[in-house]
């Protein structure tokens, strides 16, 4: 998976747009939400959220049988959190259906950058998805 | 007078070339060189240099902490931190611990001649690029205002909410509303969420509803 990013696009935008076309595709709502004051971060940063995106998204698709999907970018003043969260059939957490591999590669791209993955679901409530990433206070 | 140096970094090269450097000017003298902070720290305590030259990156303790704990217990001391390291991330906590100078490996050598001698002075000295940013922090401090994510997430919290209903109102991770949290208690001074409401009803941030 390439991210898709367009040349000179911001974050939001970027994952806008792969949630936009990623949306069209499978017929599922996806909303994008910002919240605090975005602000353009390392590049390896923004690809891997970018990317760690596009992994959730294909995680939705293949086990989730979700109707509705937010993602939602947190910029706080020295973290940042990238929430993606579905309405689909979770899973148990201690019997992971399968779902152990994408969720392992993003694990490693967050924890290659410094950050943490946590990932929140209960059978029948969805699953939410969160990368939380340490960001320079901004000056 | 002859200013004497202390020298903390974990590279030989630097250390010897740091030292080479200094000795050649007829009032600075090089009075012990520390591979690590917890050397720079007995050495300090040992020879109470004029100057210390302090690595931020370094093992046993790292530059931070033997700035700490120099201040500690020489208030006196002039730290001057020699790094390769800009960040803000670098930078501010470092001026905190009481580092009196930052300066950045790529410094020509007058400039840190210069900056050495300041310090023996009592004066600070930045790298050009670091003081921009000091200055930049001081012009825009940094806002204790909630953003208005964090003024939604008390509001739950207000009304009663758990962590685990505010996520699931706002489709978030229950981590993050957590993260949320941490931010909030800082911002508002506070160790609890009771706390954060309180006061946070007090300054009409939020309104029982």
């Amino acid at each position: 998976m390439r991210p898709q990013r367009l040349e000179g696009a911001s974050l939001v935008e970027s994952i806008e747009g792969v949630a936009a076309r990623w949306s069209a595709e499978n017929r599922v709502r996806v909303e994008t939400a910002v919240t605090g004051s975005p602000h353009p971060l390392d590049e390896s940063i923004e690809t891997a959220l970018l990317r760690i995106t596009q992994e959730a998204l294909h995680n939705i698709k293949k086990h989730a049988q979700a109707r509705d999907v937010n993602i939602t970018l947190s910029y706080m003043p020295d973290l940042l959190a990238l929430d993606i969260a579905d309405n689909g059939q979770g899973f148990n957490k201690s019997r992971q259906n399968g779902r152990g591999f994408g969720l392992k590669t993003m694990r490693e791209r967050t924890e290659e950058l410094g950050g943490t993955l946590t990932i929140e679901s209960e059978l029948g409530k969805g699953t939410a998805v969160a990368v939380s990433l340490p960001i320079a206070e901004e000056i | 007078m002859t200013i004497q140096i202390l020298i903390a970094d974990d590279h030989p090269v630097v250390r010897s070339g740091l030292m080479a450097l200094l000795n050649s000017q007829p009032d600075f003298e090089v009075v012990a060189a520390a591979e690590n902070g917890e050397t720079a720290v007995s050495l300090s305590l040992a020879h109470t240099p004029d100057v210390i030259l302090m690595d931020l990156q370094m093992p046993v303790l790292d530059g931070l902490a033997a700035i700490r704990q120099i201040r500690a217990r020489q208030p006196e001391a002039r730290i001057i931190v020699l790094t390769t390291y800009d960040t803000d991330a670098d930078i501010l906590p470092a001026l905190k611990a009481g580092a009196t100078g930052y300066l950045l490996k790529d410094v020509p050598p007058e400039a840190l001649f210069d900056a050495v001698q300041s310090a023996a002075r009592g004066e600070v000295a930045y790298a050009p690029q670091v003081a921009a940013k000091i200055t930049r922090r001081l012009i825009n401090t940094p806002a204790q205002t909630l953003s208005s994510r964090e003024v939604e997430v008390l509001e739950l919290a207000s009304q009663g909410n758990s962590n685990k209903a505010i996520a699931s109102k706002l489709h978030i991770t229950e981590a993050t509303v957590k993260s949320h949290f941490v931010h909030i208690f800082t911002k508002l001074g506070v160790e609890d969420r009771t706390s954060a409401v309180t006061i946070a009803l007090k300054r009409k941030i939020i309104r029982l509803t």
